[in-house]
């Protein structure tokens, strides 16, 4: 009897879990065929974790209102975009430079944040593909911005910023004077390994600060509103006031997580560098475990480990196994978007799993009352 | 008109980021300097034998006649030792100097004999225009296209 309790406890935590234990596997089978070291794993992955962990931590508190995973943080990147540019065209640099890109990208956070999460509420119930489609709207009003607009009206001054032609921005804009600044800062190395402490710090305190977040007032009504919107309303919440913060917080976020991931990159590729982010962001945290409407911290350090361990070694294995490693990269794009649909899917499902469930346990509890 | 005190820390936080963003604007502008050992006309003054530069972030510059080091630091201002030679035979000397740079300078050329005989900012210090590079506009197609592979 005891066993075969084990054994359903093994069964259940496999179907909860079950995208990570795919990519487990996964990576267990392509890091041998890759031919990397344990050296060379971790210190990418460390980069990696250090690099992307503050973008996908933005994902938590939309879902934490029951507003599902916020396609919409793309627009929070562009935001720290637009401030890294004007940024690099002041010839501000270093962690001031970062700082002060930071800044810059509040108030566009906080505008796009605030449409988002109005447009959001009127498509209530599909603000997924509502904050997906709508990326493509404000990508093209960004690179209306940046390409017609910066240089003709916003000034830019730098030839190495602006195109040759007087106004817009170059495909790629230099972020050398900010370089890893951040990572750089108090960083230490251990067996040969960089740890950019500094980093770490700052995605720790965001941690902390969604911890500290969820006991609030705020945190506590973004919970309410994501398990019940009625049940929230009839308690006295303003439900959409509660979902626009949400929305506008995780923006803001974002715009600060693209900064970070784009100080350590070292270039700004304008017009290509946020549009596959919020998917690939997505990505890693439903790889951690993650689901539509339930996220923790857990999830996106083991996501983003697992995700972008695949991300590593599946060029390798690819050329290994095929003779192509544009094979191997195919398949890591590939299985991002897979992840994704599989993970809806398996929502969809549970929810009609429970919805049934529950319209079943209603009926038997109506036929007994009915004797 | 009554302001009240959730508006208050509202007007409050919003100045605070301004005051920060002021802040960074300043600590955090980036200049290049440009150290030239050379001789300058007007007044006359002849460049010398060795000059050893060392700038703010310990980048030592070891520059003969008529040679031109840099460097680059962040801030309004910059300390700048220098150890010189007048000629093969002389002794070496050594002055410190802290030069203030105008905000909206990104390139500061500075003739280290004028700096070290006392000549005022207008004699030692200029600003270095970058030359422009001539490319057409067809040299630099932009790409628009999201749809590409790409590292993360």
């Amino acid at each position: 009897m005891k066993e075969k309790s084990f054994a359903s406890k093994l069964w259940s935590l496999f179907r909860n879990n079950t995208v990570p234990f795919m990519f487990i596997v996964i990576c267990a089978i392509c890091i041998p065929i890759s031919g990397f070291s344990l050296n060379y794993l971790l210190a990418e992955i460390i980069t990696r974790i250090a690099r992307n962990s503050f973008l996908i931590l933005s994902l938590l508190i939309p879902i934490m209102a029951g507003m599902g995973l916020n396609f919409g943080m793309t627009l929070g990147a562009m935001a720290g975009e637009i401030g890294l540019i004007l940024v690099s065209d002041w010839q501000i640099w270093g962690i001031p430079g970062m700082i002060l890109a930071m800044i810059i990208s509040i108030p566009i956070s906080v505008l796009l944040g605030v449409i988002c999460g109005k447009i959001m509420n009127l498509a209530r119930g599909r603000e997924m593909i509502t904050g997906y489609i709508m990326n493509y709207f404000i990508n093209g009003i960004y690179q209306l911005i940046v390409l017609y607009a910066m240089g003709a009206i916003i000034p830019i001054v730098h030839s190495s910023i602006i195109l040759p032609r007087g106004y817009g921005i170059r495909n790629t804009v230099s972020l050398l004077s900010m370089r890893q600044s951040l990572d750089n800062l108090l960083a230490i190395r251990f067996g040969g390994i960089k740890i950019p402490v500094m980093t770490f710090v700052v995605v720790a305190l965001l941690c902390l600060f969604i911890v500290w977040f969820r006991k609030t007032k705020l945190g506590q009504d973004m919970r309410a509103v994501g398990q019940d919107m009625e049940v929230a309303r009839a308690a006295g919440i303003d439900v959409e006031r509660t979902r626009i913060i949400s929305i506008v917080m995780s923006t803001v976020l974002a715009g600060f997580g693209m900064i970070i991931y784009l100080q350590n990159m070292g270039n700004l590729s304008t017009y290509t560098a946020h549009s596959q982010i919020g998917m690939f962001c997505i990505a890693a945290l439903l790889v951690g475990g993650a689901s539509v409407d339930r996220a923790s911290i857990g999830n996106v350090f083991l996501g983003v480990t697992l995700f972008h361990l695949m991300f590593i070694v599946a060029p390798s294995a690819g050329t290994v196994l095929m003779g192509d490693s544009m094979i191997g990269e195919y398949f890591r794009v590939f299985v991002s978007y897979a992840v994704i649909t599989f993970a809806l899917i398996m929502y969809e499902t549970k929810k009609r799993r429970t919805n049934s469930l529950a319209g079943r346990e209603l009926a038997l509890a109506q036929k007994e009352a009915d004797k | 008109m009554k302001i009240s005190k959730s508006m208050l820390y509202k007007i409050l936080t919003v100045v605070a980021i301004l005051i920060l963003a002021a802040v960074m604007m300043i600590i955090g502008r980036g200049h290049t300097i440009y150290l030239d050992n050379k001789a300058l006309d007007n007044p006359s003054y002849s460049a010398y034998y060795r000059t050893d530069v060392d700038v703010k972030n310990n980048e030592v510059q070891k520059l003969s006649a008529r040679e031109r080091g840099s460097a680059t630091f962040m801030g309004q201002s910059v300390k700048v030792t220098v150890t010189y030679m007048e000629t093969k035979n002389s002794q070496k000397q050594t002055e410190t100097f802290k030069i203030k740079v105008p905000y909206g300078w990104d390139g500061i050329i500075i003739n280290l004999p004028a700096l070290i005989h006392g000549e005022p900012k207008s004699v030692y210090m200029s600003q270095f225009i970058e030359t422009p590079v001539e490319t057409s506009a067809a040299e630099e197609v932009v790409v628009t296209d999201e749809f590409v592979v790409s590292d993360i």
